[in-house]
């Protein structure tokens, strides 16, 4: 299990791996 | 609200200010979560999501003559605003970190716009 944990983040690591770390978005609460 | 956008799959924590009317999320390495993902759990909650701020790695590539940042583990692309005084040409088609603002829809088949306020490498390894 760790084994696969590892790969998985490694894996996240290359190069071209594209996500989000952070989003801060504005909300508006609807009437 | 903070419930429904901790169900989506790489969400790591949700802060939210109703005062503020402000959600700050952050994400899991190595997430899938998707822009567009995020406003719909907002909307779930009728809330309306606005401009969001953001942190993300991606490459930029030009598209048809515009600048397009590709999120590629979501498949979203966001159009990037032209900004005069900035050229983006040299960070295309690498892996880079993005640090900028994306416009709220005008419709719901866009994502918004992106204006970019920081590119710099992606970070190497995991926080």
């Amino acid at each position: 299990m760790k084994k696969i944990i590892l790969v998985a983040l490694f894996l996240g690591a290359i190069p071209g791996h594209a996500e989000f770390h952070q989003i801060d978005i504005t909300t508006f609460g609807m009437d | 609200m903070s419930v429904s956008i901790k169900k989506i799959a790489g969400v790591e924590s949700v802060d939210v200010s109703l005062k503020q009317g402000l959600t700050s999320i952050r994400l899991k390495p190595g997430n899938t979560v998707g822009l567009d993902q995020v406003r719909k759990a907002i909307q779930a909650d009728a809330f309306s999501p606005r401009e969001a701020r953001i942190t993300a790695v991606g490459e930029l590539s030009s598209s048809n003559g515009k600048t397009v940042f590709k999120v590629a583990g979501t498949g979203e692309a966001f159009p990037v605003e032209h900004t005069p005084h900035a050229s983006w040409e040299k960070e295309f088609r690498r892996a880079v970190e993005v640090r900028g603002l994306i416009s709220a829809p005008s419709n719901r088949t866009e994502l918004g716009t992106l204006q970019i306020t920081e590119v710099s490498e992606e970070p190497r390894g995991t926080k």
